[in-house]
């Protein structure tokens, strides 16, 4: 049995969320949440520790014999793993810390560590039925904190979510389960194992069914073009830190999803539909920024970039290069953190007014010049200007596409410039613009230490991310280079 | 060793700078924000003069990396310097100009509120543009690239209040990415077939391209270009960038943003040499952005928007020298335009701060505003004189040299030598333009300054009369950069600088004819030929092409987001979940509670299971 | 013939039980109906054990008996209370737990 130090990474938000729902009073329930996720952070660095000295490439945990029909719980951290898994405990540290001043009850932290934990076992597991099990019950406290502590709309944000991305996992369910049952009655082995499902005879002539079935559980979670209207809604109406963590760590579910499961299993259909999958992240590239262009909220501006800034990383995937992927790969860590904090900075504002429309405002920059700099900051990593984080995770998936298919790289660039077409003008109202007659600036007081404290993490990292991307690439580069195509 | 040092502190110090002011320079201190800013500018340039003397008295060429940035499987980039002549010449230029445009602005943006912040992205576009010089790999000039195209936009928008501003730092950002994607687009190719973006591979092993392939490198890098130096398709953010303080846009012209473009062509050159119908094609971009500028510039009233336009002619001709392989020409012209041009529009500025008080706030003057300055402000005015002497091309100012030098290059040509005598001309002819109808003479249809000018005090006299000078001997450069280049000393082909001559003159004497003889032609014309003033101010047409253009994709996007997603799309996946929900209710119609419908339903059920025993019994057989 | 006829008698009482139970409305009259069905099975259980001389089959057939009886006192007595609650003999108006 050993000391299970992975199986501690879930257990222990897992724990502490049932302890904080527990607790006698609200106050309590606050402090003991935010110790708890630092705590967290700080272990999952602590357990990727080797991973940074290169002493190993992964930690395999498998503590228990395998049971009815093969299934094992098997956990592991390598380095996607862990790059994701210290992005959830990051974000939600941020995201606790950010909502610090919300009066909200025990159930409200505590969820937020249900979902913490729930999204620790997605990214550990190496068991499909573990991993389908994290899976779904990451949804349950997203409900939660969707339909309790959104605005206005939130509970049919919060039916629409759940029932959308509950038909996503049936179809994953439905996929997963075929291919182990196909796999066994070819090989005669019960087995979850995503090791010993790669490549696996099992599907044969079923493969591109299966294959659909799975594309589309994992696709409504990135989200992929026609499945992504669930996500406007979900991010607008939930709270800033939900909205920082549903796109922060939530959709990074869905190319984690494709990156071990759909790339291991069906190399021959991805190479196959290589072009449909590329075509699928441009149009994903271009209708997310073209959406964003339209919008005038706020929130819902964001999250429309959120869909093409993942199309990036599908289209990372779909070039099946090894920089593609590890392009793709840190672009999941790059949107984390640029539309994460940019959640929070727009949650910020609706705190001090409850409004998010772009008309809302005007003149910020003078009423609020830190609030400026650090929107106007992760503004510009998210459009991907060089030098910072998001431009690299750009680069290297279009550098992925071009090596594979220069078209589809040429018209995914065109995402660059629709960037600025939707950043810039949003950007220039907000805070730059004299504020109309309806406007609500002059409620807006400038950021204050603790904000400054939790928006300076994120431009840090975004920063680093942007200058030395290697160390971090680094640890991208062994999933990467195990799913790239052979040149 | 020394050299390193240098060639580090040219990047290090600026930032340091950056970071001093951004960290110490708030409150009271914000209103000697220059002053860090000014000293790291004149280290920069004793820095790059340093450099260019080493690099002139035979420094081999310093290309070193110096951490990595990406690296995958070793085939990416790292960051690096690379100082060789190329990039020494155009450095020395950009930080002495850059030194004076600051010294300038420390007067001229004198009790604006944003004083600190404004010189801070003064001088982050100078790092930048710092940066882009001497980078050694194409992917981190890009970085700098993009670096320029942020702090154009934080500058032109300055004044962020004004609604003219915030549009035309929009759209200057706009444009510029669409050519960054051309830039951005070469850069993977390269990173493509050659795993890395260092100059020295790239240029190495450019033969070894498919020939497509080298050509369309070769023009995405040249797309990238006209969206910085403003060439025709791309040209049309600079005109609109004169909303920001004129310090940003004398800044813009002559040292910062638009040479990024030519110099990238300059550097690119080895690349270019295998695409031959890329360079055909630059001659005849640059010729014809030369030339309808400068018909644009002489139709014009707004005195930066003269200088604007003038600025697109000229690197028109610094365009069409780099597509004649004249690399030496193009850098010349850079050089010596990068000091003429910044006292125009220093000038320009003076004569501006001059009139504040009769401008009533607007921040910029148009010629109907100027007129009879000489009398007031002698020294704008010689100073201006010795501007306009240099960019018509006139001996022995330093735009003779150089315009010389690029018409050389293109003379084996009959049609292209005509057309840039023609447009040698028109540039002569809307600088003298400007000059007579601003500075001299006395015409009834001037309003004229209407309250006491202010005098440029000393921190704006000092730059104006250093650049004057500049312009007057800059001249002399030539033979010593094309030491440094390698190229043939330049000599005067007498042939080509008497037409060049010739046509100098000839402008000079239509300026004249039209503004002093005839004082009000300048307005008469226009009530006559409405709809050609009105062509010109719209760059016949293109202005309201991309105008369009821009609306149209605002109009899809509003389309996608709201007929398609809001109104289609999303309604129909709800309508999906109803439907699930009135599948639900039919089904309740058959359970209403009638014991005796059971019943049915279960001898139903019951009949249909034997059935399919029976069935199944009867194919055993 | 005999054999015939009396499987005729089984399914004709298995029928009229079946109509019972669906055509008529009142409760009482349904469980006459459940009873004949039950009845037209147990006397097809009684005869196939006497065709075999198998004691099981008739063992089945008193436990059977046994089953209906009880089946008929709950079911009655049932009936009964549904009647003074409701004052109404026919199945279709009760319909309190109808959702």
């Amino acid at each position: 049995m050993g000391v299970m130090l992975l199986t501690w990474l879930w257990c222990a938000p897992a724990l502490a969320s049932a302890l904080i729902a527990a607790l006698p009073s609200r106050r309590l329930a606050r402090a003991a949440a935010l110790m708890a996720s630092a705590g967290i952070l700080a272990y999952a660095l602590y357990l990727g520790r080797p991973l940074f000295d290169q002493t190993s490439l992964a930690i395999l945990e498998m503590p228990f014999p395998a049971s009815a029909f093969g299934i094992r719980y098997t956990l592991a951290l390598d380095g996607l793993s862990f790059s994701l898994c210290a992005l959830t405990a990051l974000l939600t540290l941020l995201s606790l810390a950010a909502s610090w001043k919300s009066e909200s009850s025990q159930g409200f932290w505590s969820c937020f560590l249900a979902l913490e934990a729930a999204l620790m076992g997605v990214f550990l597991s190496r068991d499909l039925f573990w991993f389908y099990v994290f899976w779904d019950l990451a949804l349950v406290p997203m409900f939660f904190i969707i339909g309790l502590w959104g605005s206005e709309g939130r509970r049919k944000a919060a039916y629409k979510f759940f029932l959308y991305t509950a038909a996503g996992s049936l179809c994953l369910l439905l996929g997963l389960l075929s291919l182990v049952v196909l796999h066994q009655r070819v090989t005669g082995i019960w087995t979850w194992d995503m090791a010993e499902l790669a490549l696996s005879p099992g599907p044969g002539r079923h493969a591109p069914w299966i294959f659909a079935l799975l594309f589309i559980g994992f696709g409504v979670k990135v989200p992929v073009f026609p499945l992504h209207n669930w996500l406007p809604e979900a991010h607008t109406e939930a709270p800033a830190a939900g909205s920082a963590l549903l796109a922060g760590s939530m959709l990074k579910m869905g190319v984690f999803g494709i990156l071990r499961v759909l790339l291991p299993v069906f190399p021959m259909q991805c190479w196959r539909y290589l072009p449909w999958l590329g075509t699928l992240a441009v149009i994903n590239i271009l209708y997310g920024a073209f959406c964003a262009m339209a919008q005038k909220d706020l929130k819902r501006l964001v999250a429309f970039t959120s869909v093409s800034h993942m199309g990036f990383c599908l289209l990372g995937i779909a070039s099946m290069t090894n920089v593609g992927l590890q392009g793709a790969s840190l672009q999941m860590i790059n949107h984390g953190l640029s539309t994460g904090g940019l959640f929070l900075l727009v949650g910020m504002l609706y705190e001090r007014t409850h409004r998010r429309g772009i008309e809302d405002f005007g003149a910020l920059a003078e009423k609020a010049p830190s609030f400026t700099f650090f929107f106007g900051f992760i503004l510009l990593s998210s459009i991907g200007l060089p030098g910072l984080n998001g431009f690299v995770g750009e680069l290297l998936s279009l550098l992925g596409m071009a090596q594979s298919y220069f078209p589809l790289a040429l018209l995914a660039s065109m995402g660059a410039i629709l960037a600025a077409a939707y950043g810039l003008p949003a950007f220039q109202k907000v805070f730059w613009a004299p504020a109309g007659p309806g406007s609500v600036s002059e409620k807006v007081m400038d950021l204050d230490l603790r904000e400054q404290l939790i928006l300076s993490t994120l431009c840090l990292l975004i920063l680093w991310l942007g200058l030395s991307p290697g160390t971090l690439l680094r640890l991208l580069q062994p999933t990467a280079s195990l799913l790239a195509r052979p040149v | 060793m020394m050299t390193q040092y240098a060639a580090l502190g040219v990047v290090a110090i600026p930032a340091c700078a950056l970071l001093v002011g951004n960290l110490f320079f708030h409150g009271r201190w914000a209103s000697r924000m220059h002053l860090p800013m000014i000293l790291s500018c004149l280290l920069v340039s004793l820095c790059s003069l340093f450099l260019a003397w080493e690099v002139h008295s035979g420094m081999p060429l310093l290309d070193a990396a110096l951490r990595p940035w990406i690296s995958l499987n070793g085939c990416m980039d790292s960051f690096g310097l690379r100082i060789d002549a190329l990039s020494v010449s155009v450095l020395a230029m950009v930080a002495v100009v850059s030194t004076l445009i600051h010294v300038y602005a420390s007067a001229y943006m004198q009790g604006d509120p944003g004083y600190g912040r404004f010189f801070l992205y003064f001088h982050f576009f100078f790092l930048s543009m710092v940066g882009l010089l001497v980078s050694n790999s194409y992917l981190q000039l890009y970085i700098f690239w993009e670096g320029v195209g942020l702090s154009s936009f934080l500058l032109i928008g300055f004044w962020r209040h004004k609604e003219s501003a915030r549009a035309a730092a929009w759209k200057a950002f706009l444009v510029n990415r669409i050519g960054d994607v051309g830039f951005l687009l070469a850069v993977l190719l390269m990173l493509r077939y050659f795993g890395t973006t260092r100059f020295e591979v790239v240029f190495r092993l450019a033969g070894e391209l498919p020939p497509g392939i080298a050509a369309l490198i070769a023009g995405l890098l040249f797309w990238g270009a006209c969206a910085k130096s403003a060439q025709f398709p791309l040209h049309v953010w600079l005109p609109d960038a004169m909303e920001g303080p004129t310090p940003v846009s004398a800044l813009m012209h002559a040292a910062t943003m638009v040479t990024a473009g030519v110099f990238l062509l300059a550097r690119s050159m080895p690349l270019f040499a295998h695409a031959p119908q890329v360079m055909s094609a630059m001659r005849a971009i640059g010729l014809l952005t030369a030339l309808a500028a400068a018909i644009v510039a002489a139709t014009q009233k707004d005195l930066k928007r003269i200088l604007a336009y003038s600025t697109i002619s000229q690197l028109g001709f610094m365009v069409l020298a780099l597509g004649a392989g004249n690399v030496l020409a193009a850098v010349f012209h850079l050089i010596t335009h990068g000091f003429f041009k910044a006292l125009l529009f220093l000038c320009a500025g003076g004569v501006i701060f001059a009139l504040h008080d009769s401008l009533h706030g607007a921040t910029s003057a148009s010629v109907d505003d100027a007129g009879g300055l000489s009398g007031r402000l002698p020294i704008l005015t010689g100073a201006f004189l010795i501007g306009a002497l240099s960019l018509a091309g006139l001996p022995p100012f330093s735009g003779f040299f150089s315009k010389d030098l690029v018409l050389e290059s293109v003379f084996s040509s009959r049609p292209l030598a005509v057309l840039s005598l023609l447009t040698a001309a028109g540039s002569s002819f809307y600088i003298f333009r400007m000059w007579l109808l601003a500075f001299l003479g006395d015409r009834s249809l001037q309003r004229g300054p209407s309250s006491p000018v202010h005098a440029p005090g000393l921190r704006m006299k000092v730059p104006i009369l250093s650049l004057a000078v500049l312009s007057a001997a800059g001249g002399m450069l030539g033979a010593p950069l094309a030491a440094m280049l390698g190229a043939p000393a330049p000599s005067l082909d007498l042939h080509v600088s008497a037409w060049a001559l010739g046509s100098a003159l000839l402008g000079f004497g239509a300026a004249w004819r039209a503004c002093m003889s005839r004082p009000d032609f300048d307005w008469d014309w226009r009530k006559r030929a409405g709809a050609f003033e009105r062509a010109c101010g719209r760059d016949f047409g293109w202005q309201d092409f991309t105008d369009g253009f821009a609306r149209a994709m605002k109009e899809c996007a509003d389309v996608i987001a709201d007929a398609w997603e809001n109104r289609r799309w999303d309604p129909f996946t709800e309508s999906l979940a109803d439907s699930c929900v009135g599948l639900g209710e039919q089904a309740c119609a058959l359970c209403r509670g009638r014991v005796n419908e059971y019943a049915a339903w279960m001898f139903l059920g019951t009949l249909l299971l034997i059935f399919a025993w029976v069935l199944r019994w009867v194919s055993c057989f | 013939m005999i054999e015939l006829l009396l499987r005729l008698l089984c399914a004709g009482l298995f029928i009229l039980g079946a109509a019972f139970l669906v055509r008529r409305r009142e409760l009482l009259a349904m469980l006459i109906g459940l009873e004949l069905m039950i009845n037209a099975a147990n006397l097809m259980i009684v005869r196939t054990a006497l065709a075999r001389g198998d004691a099981h089959g008739l063992a089945a057939a008193l436990i059977v008996i046994a089953a209906a009886a009880a089946e008929a006192a709950v079911g009655v007595a049932l009936i009964l209370a549904l009647y003074r609650d409701f004052a109404e003999p026919e199945a279709e108006e009760i319909r309190e737990l109808q959702g």
